[in-house]
């Protein structure tokens, strides 16, 4: 573990900045978009990250909003910075094979681990220019112990008007699809925003769903008329080689996307005083080569070998989702729910012997119920209610047997609750987070899902990954 | 190792300079408050129309509209700053920054 090896020097550095920044009132006040504007947190965020309306406005804009508009470009430079710490504990300890996968630098245990810090980053976040503005985040991660270029996502805008109606136009360039999404319901900033990292997690999930994050990197349009109606088009591909190299900076590519992946967004809005509902449609279709089944000259497998050319796997992802929220004085509520299906052609994996179809699905359900109370003297306190499912095929070439994360039936169906506990002080930029995932199905079954061992109490069920997850989030 | 004492003197040194901001930045004018404060939304013309503004369904108040100005427009301010009012959530100033700003308005856009 990281804190293990620091010398406590360097963590009383840190810990004595984050005090300067947090003891003085000014100072306590926001990040760098509250900062730009001169508005509190919860002008755009009712318990970040999830936005309001006027959040929604404010990155639709390109972050570009500003009370000084009026210079050339955004002084002081919209800098800042956030710091993660965390604890998991898992109803079981993970098995020696799950622990190295999820921490190759050999510092977790198999259970009960504290990841201090759990990520460091910083932010260039607001105005750059005229019409010009972004969201870049650079991010140490505590786990892996590498420095890497995390959510990016740059635009330029205009703001002409449309049938007498306010228009915006605006180039978006990202490194993970639905980054640049401005409703909570889409992967990138679905809840839950942050869970543990040593913990399993199911092993299906739609290629929309988190599997490009920064493996590719994207340009695209949108447009946004009357508060009313959003559209987008953009085209991804690989951050492994060529001009999109930059988009993945510190990340090893190992999801290959072959040739030009298409995404696309649409969502209509009404708002009407303090209630607001949002449904929409989004999509993309994906070529990704597979990893070869390499192995050296004693037979040990190569990993991280792909082929960049000829058949590849095919994914296509087709999402529908829905937001209504209620902003009251001291009463917030939000419901959001999205359904992704993925049509799978497994032409290359399936050719290399590695699943049992060439032709499979897979479905993808979330629906998350938050509310949160908010008072001028303690801060907002509430928490989310969610429930999860994904199922699909049955493949036990793609889902087979391993322990902890493998699958003894074959099929990918997992399914379960997230409880969240939020606390949000009233400096506004700091959260705790008490999280509890519960597991009713996982990878394709209640008991002994993943088939190493079937007597009990050695074997491994879905409630054995239960986890209960505590997290303070310090923004700067 | 060496990349974390980076990042941590990068919070150090950022955390510094938002205290050196901070004092640096003063709002002391009822026209410099509502500037910051109101005009993303409102308009620096007060009429309603600021960048901010399309975010809101009905739209901001236009502050030179004559209906605005009638009853207990003082009170009714004070209210809606410290309170909300609509999709507009509280805003954060201290009395006196509320009372400049209302003296700004009142000789500004006050029909």
């Amino acid at each position: 573990m990281l804190r293990n090896k620091l010398p406590k020097g360097i963590l009383w550095l840190v810990l004595g900045g984050i005090s300067i920044i947090l003891l003085v009132p000014e100072a306590q006040a926001v990040p760098s978009f509250g900062r730009q504007t001169g508005m509190s947190c919860t002008v755009c965020h009712t318990v970040f990250p999830e936005l309001t309306p006027f959040g929604r406005n404010f990155k639709l804009t390109g972050y570009t909003m500003s009370k000084h508009s009026k210079k050339p470009y955004e002084w002081p430079p919209p800098v800042a910075g956030m710091f993660q710490a965390s604890f998991t504990h898992n109803n079981k300890s993970l098995p020696p094979n799950v622990i190295q996968g999820l921490d190759p630098q050999g510092s977790s245990k198999g259970n009960d681990n504290v990841n201090f810090p759990q990520a460091i980053s910083l932010f260039y976040g607001g105005r750059i220019v005229p019409h010009v503005g972004g969201f870049i985040q650079g991010t140490f991660d505590g786990v892996a112990e590498k420095f890497f270029l995390d959510n990016t996502d740059v635009r330029v805008t205009a703001t002409p008007e449309l049938f007498g109606k306010d228009l915006v136009l605006g180039i978006t360039a990202n490194n993970n699809p639905t980054v640049q999404d401005v409703l909570n319901t889409t992967p990138a900033f679905r809840f839950p925003a942050a869970s543990g990292v040593i913990a399993l997690t199911p092993a299906a999930g739609a290629v929309i769903d988190g599997a490009l994050g920064q493996q590719v990197g994207g340009f695209g349009g949108y447009f946004y008329w009357n508060n009313l109606i959003y559209g987008e088009a953009t085209f991804y591909r690989t951050a492994r080689s060529g001009f999109t190299q930059f988009l993945g900076a510190g990340t090893v590519t190992d999801t290959i996307v072959d040739g030009v992946a298409p995404y696309w967004r649409v969502f209509l809005q009404h708002q009407w005083g303090q209630h607001s509902l949002a449904v929409g449609h989004y999509g993309m279709v994906a070529r990704i080569f597979p990893e070869k089944n390499a192995v050296d000259a004693n037979g040990n497998p190569i990993p991280n070998l792909f082929n960049t050319r000829g058949v590849a796997d095919r994914f296509a992802d087709t999402g529908f989702d829905a937001q209504y929220q209620y902003l009251g004085r001291k009463h917030i509520f939000t419901a959001q729910t999205t359904y992704i299906h993925e049509d799978q052609r497994w032409d290359a994996t399936f050719a290399q012997g590695g699943s049992d179809n060439n032709h499979n699905w897979l479905d993808t359900y979330r629906i998350n119920l938050n509310y949160y109370y908010r008072t001028a003297k303690w801060g907002t306190l509430g928490g989310t209610v969610g429930y999860f499912s994904t199922w699909g095929s049955r493949d036990s070439g793609l889902y087979a047997p391993d322990p902890g994360d493998g699958s003894r039936t074959g099929k990918p169906n997992s399914d379960g609750f997230i409880l969240e506990f939020d606390y949000v002080p009233w400096w506004q930029n700091t959260k705790v987070t008490i999280q509890y995932t519960l597991y009713n199905r996982f990878n394709g079954a209640r008991r002994s899902y993943d088939g190493d061992v079937t007597d009990f109490p050695n074997r491994r069920d879905a409630s054995n990954n239960n986890t209960l997850y505590i997290l303070v989030w310090q923004m700067l | 190792m060496k990349n974390f004492l980076r990042i941590g003197l990068l919070i150090i040194i950022g955390g510094a300079a938002m205290l050196t901001w901070a004092g640096l930045a003063g709002a002391d004018s009822g026209q410099d408050l509502f500037n910051d404060k109101c005009a993303l939304c409102h308009g620096n013309d007060g009429k309603g129309n600021g960048p901010g503004a399309a975010a809101f369904n009905p739209g901001p108040a236009d502050f030179t509209a004559p209906q605005f100005w009638q009853g207990d427009v003082k009170n009714k301010i004070i209210n809606t700053v410290k309170n909300g009012k609509g999709a507009m959530v509280p805003v954060e100033a201290s009395n006196s920054e509320i009372q400049a700003i209302i003296g700004y308005m009142e000789k500004t856009f006050k029909p």
